[in-house]
């Protein structure tokens, strides 16, 4: 079972979005800022991460940034999710070095698509 | 010799009106000096003469009135010839002053010189006069000499008065020229007295004897108040007429002052004016940077406002969506229902919200285009899965006529607009057609394809076809009603579309149903002209031929055009100027130009005669298609066909029908046993569209026309088994057969009896290696159309 965190501040769609992955077959875990979501990755270690990007502490480029640069997390696959829908959000958070990117809202057949990829590299 | 001494009395009255007499002639004289000094040309000579006359006729007249007021003891003759003499002098010397005096500007030695010849005058007339006397007369010469200083001096003094009065003006003129007048007059008839002092008379008897006429009294009253008279006949006509031009003068300086003051006042208006117009510039300017501010800020907080609004939305679908999942698994087919009504006025609201960021990234200038290199087909069937439900929901049917092809644009917003275009003419279409056809167009010069949808729906007014493109605008405000929507989707797919460097276009009619087209440049990111389009390309369409090239400069005829012929299996290419045409024509070598008479720069006569005069362009066929009636120079210039606009489609098929062969269904057969020959002469005969059968010898020959009778045949002469020659001996033998145009390809050099062998038999020899292809083409085409 893919261990997955999900970093988002928003306490609906953390609530709503993990419990759908719960739904199918992911073991979810959850931080609400960007720390967090940094001491979380570096301790659990989770398979794949989904980053929001306007997060409180730390925002999303920078711990996706930070999350990368370190030898023991730069292995996990990021997949950005965010609400901005310009152009350049998306070519930031690749500079960022995030390996994926997806807009909200979410539609989770495409999201899972995007998931299970990143999972098999 | 006895000598009489006498002394003569004097009559006062008379020297009274004889200093009367010398003061308005003085006073004319001067009052006409101005006139003199401001006179050009004749008029100067005018006013000189007359003031001469009247000044030497005033001198002369005072001079005998003087001469009247003094009365002898014995009657006195006159010789007349010496009086008009006299009244001469004074005449010239007047005259003489005048005219120095006359100038603008006097110096002193001038006025001297003035003053001596007005006094030379006044003494020669003076003296000359009292010669005229024929009675003995001796002088004193003191009193000669002061009489002739006198009238030096008081001329000076005169004239110095009256150049000083004209030059003074102002008030109180008149009273110095009456001044004037008083002193000059004064001197004459001073002068006179003391040339009278000089004078002594005494009775001379040899005189008296010659022929003189005593003039009485009577004769000299009549005499004086003749000159009297015409003096002051004089004197009046000057002074009237100088009033006279006085009043003019005063006229015109008064229209010359109301014209300045008007002027003046104009000018201050305008002055006025200008600073109202910055004003009001600067006003506007201001506004209008607050407009695009207010603007921007708008757009801004839409965006804002939209990112914000989708955030809680997320949640809404989101949560709705799992729920109809958790349903489903719990076996609660009402809940799903219900949760998926949820589910979809949530995504319904999500698209408003999309559009909304949409045009607000747009009015915001935000707006970012990222161009990529896609295929078309790819590409519309992408957009056919997502739009397909929509159609299907009215009970439509989606028809689509695509062509393949490779463009480099940005396939996002391009895939929007025509997802937009499509759901919107299923929104308006019931248990209709929808039709989308791409296809290559010209425009501009530029390549690009065209994507056009065709609806048999409701249709547009054209007043509602005028804000179509306006944010927020549907045809009416029931529309909203009825089928929902912002009214901002073909404002957005008009925005993105003119990013893209394309635009959209609209034809509808109410209750026919809705054409839009959309237009894009082949390539965002290179302006690939049509040029080289045509260079990389080969031609201008997956056939090889462009059957016709529609010259119009009004894009509304070549709607029609396209709308007209979209039926037929024709491709059509536009020019929207003559210039453009011509080039065009000889790229592209259409089967037929239609061509319009009124264009701006290059009208349609002038593509006419220069298609008809070019060698290479002379053979296609013209069609003129304008309101311009006048067939009769059309078919001089050498059009084929001249229809006068408004027109059905119906004829403009038909007429066209006539000029686009369909070549498919002339075949060419080509005789040659060299395989790369032959392959060459196929292509490029399949190139123009025509069905080519191959032959590699006489024998295979004639087994192909059994099959199939070509239209032509083109042959080359040295083959094995069966030549040319013994082909076209066999191909004689039936008789239907014989009609065939032959055209004789052949690297052999031919000799006489060869030449007559194939004499009236074969339509050309073309030498192989030496031929031009299109000029071969030129000759096929010929000779087919003839037959």
């Amino acid at each position: 079972m893919p261990n997955i965190l999900l970093v988002e501040d928003n306490e609906m769609n953390r609530d709503m979005l993990s419990r759908r992955l719960t739904r199918k077959g992911f073991f979810v875990i959850v931080a609400e800022d960007g720390q967090k979501g940094i001491d979380l990755a570096i301790e659990q270690q989770p398979d794949l991460i989904l980053m929001d990007l306007s997060l409180p502490v730390v925002d999303g480029w920078e711990a996706t940034r930070q999350l990368k640069a370190m030898d023991t997390t730069k292995h996990i696959p990021i997949i950005v999710l965010t609400a901005h829908a310009m152009a350049s959000d998306e070519a930031e958070a690749y500079q960022a070095g995030c390996d994926d990117f997806d807009t909200k809202p979410i539609v989770l057949e495409r999201l899972l698509e995007k998931m299970n990829a990143a999972l098999e590299r | 010799m006895e000598h009489i001494h006498m002394h003569g009395t004097y009559d006062t009255p008379l020297v009274i009106f004889s200093y009367i007499v010398a003061v308005v002639a003085s006073y004319t004289v001067l009052d006409l000096v101005g006139r003199i000094s401001t006179s050009i040309g004749a008029r100067r000579w005018l006013w000189l003469l007359f003031g001469s006359g009247a000044m030497g006729m005033g001198i002369w007249s005072m001079h005998f009135v003087g001469m009247l007021a003094f009365s002898l003891p014995i009657p006195v003759a006159y010789n007349l010839i010496i009086v008009v003499v006299s009244v001469i002098a004074a005449i010239i010397g007047s005259f003489a002053a005048l005219y120095i005096v006359g100038r603008n500007h006097l110096t002193l030695s001038q006025l001297i010189w003035a003053g001596i010849m007005l006094a030379i005058g006044i003494v020669a007339m003076h003296y000359v006069g009292m010669e005229a006397m024929l009675i003995g007369i001796t002088y004193n010469y003191w009193y000669f000499a002061l009489s002739v200083i006198i009238a030096l001096v008081a001329s000076i003094a005169a004239l110095w008065i009256a150049f000083f009065f004209r030059r003074g003006g102002g008030i109180g003129v008149a009273w110095k020229k009456v001044g004037s007048g008083l002193i000059m007059g004064a001197a004459i008839t001073g002068m006179h007295y003391v040339g009278m002092m000089a004078a002594e008379f005494h009775v001379d008897e040899t005189l008296q004897s010659s022929a003189g006429i005593v003039l009485n009294q009577s004769f000299l009253g009549y005499f004086i108040s003749g000159g009297t008279l015409f003096t002051l006949g004089i004197s009046l006509l000057g002074i009237y007429l100088s009033n006279k031009m006085a009043v003019k003068d005063s006229e015109i300086e008064e229209k010359t002052q109301e014209i300045y003051k008007m002027n003046q006042e104009l000018r201050e208006l305008n002055g006025n004016l200008e600073l109202l117009v910055k004003e009001r510039t600067a006003q506007l300017e201001q506004a209008h940077d607050e407009a695009i501010q207010a603007n921007m800020i708008k757009s801004q907080f839409l965006a804002n406002m939209s990112h914000e609004l989708r955030t809680p939305l997320n949640a809404i679908i989101g949560y709705s969506e799992m729920l109809v999942e958790e349903a489903e698994d719990l076996g609660e087919p009402v809940f799903v229902e219900d949760l998926e009504k949820i589910r979809n006025a949530g995504k319904h609201l999500l698209s408003l919200i999309n559009d909304i960021l949409d045009i607000s990234k747009i009015e915001a200038g935000k707006m970012e285009v990222h161009p990529e290199k896609f295929g078309l087909t790819g590409l519309v069937q992408d957009v056919i899965t997502t739009v397909k439900p929509l159609v299907d929901k009215n009970g439509n049917t989606l028809v689509t006529n695509l062509i393949d092809g490779e463009m480099t644009t940005d396939i996002t917003k391009l895939r929007q607009i025509l997802i937009n275009l499509i759901s919107n003419a299923s929104k308006f279409t019931s248990n209709g057609t929808v039709t989308v056809d791409v296809y290559q167009e010209i425009r501009h010069s530029r390549a690009g394809y065209s994507f056009r949808i065709t609806d048999t729906g409701i249709g547009m007014t054209t007043e509602q076809m005028g804000k179509l493109f306006q944010p927020f605008t549907q045809a009416d405000a029931s529309t909203t009603r009825k089928y929902g929507g912002t009214g901002l989707g073909l404002a957005i797919s008009q925005s993105f579309c003119e990013f893209l460097g394309g635009v959209i276009e609209v034809d509808s009619e109410v209750g026919v149903g809705s054409i839009f087209t959309c237009w894009l440049p082949i390539s965002l990111t290179e302006d690939i002209s049509f040029e080289k389009y045509v260079d990389v390309q080969g031609h201008a369409d997956k056939n090889g031929q462009v059957s016709i090239l529609h010259i119009d400069d009004d894009p509304l005829n070549h709607q029609l055009m396209k709308h007209y012929v979209a039926k037929e299996q024709w491709t059509v290419s536009f020019a929207s100027s003559g210039q453009e045409g011509l080039k065009l024509a000889r790229k592209l070598r259409p089967q037929v130009i239609c061509l319009d008479i009124l264009m701006p720069s290059m009208d349609g006569w002038s593509v006419l005669s220069t298609l008809k005069n070019d060698p290479e362009l002379q053979n296609i066929p013209v069609i003129i298609w304008s309101m311009v009636n006048d067939e009769n120079l059309g078919y001089t210039l050498g059009a084929s066909e001249y229809l006068t606009k408004p027109i059905n489609r119906e004829r403009l098929v038909h007429v066209l029908e006539r000029y686009i062969p369909n070549r498919q269904q002339d075949s060419v057969l080509v005789v040659e046993d060299d395989e790369a020959t032959s392959e060459l002469m196929t292509r490029l005969l399949q190139k123009e569209g025509y069905a080519v059968e191959q032959a590699q010898n006489g024998l295979r020959a004639l087994e192909r026309v059994k099959e199939t009778t070509p239209k032509l045949i083109l042959l080359d002469l040295m083959m094995p088994e069966m030549d040319g020659f013994q082909f076209l001996e066999e191909l004689r033998k039936t008789q239907e057969w014989l009609d065939i145009p032959i055209v004789v390809v052949t690297a052999k050099t031919l000799t006489g009896a060869e030449r007559l062998k194939l004499n009236g038999y074969v339509e050309s020899i073309v030498q192989k290696g030496t031929f031009e292809h299109k000029s071969l083409v030129g000759e096929i085409k010929r000779f087919i159309e003839k037959n």
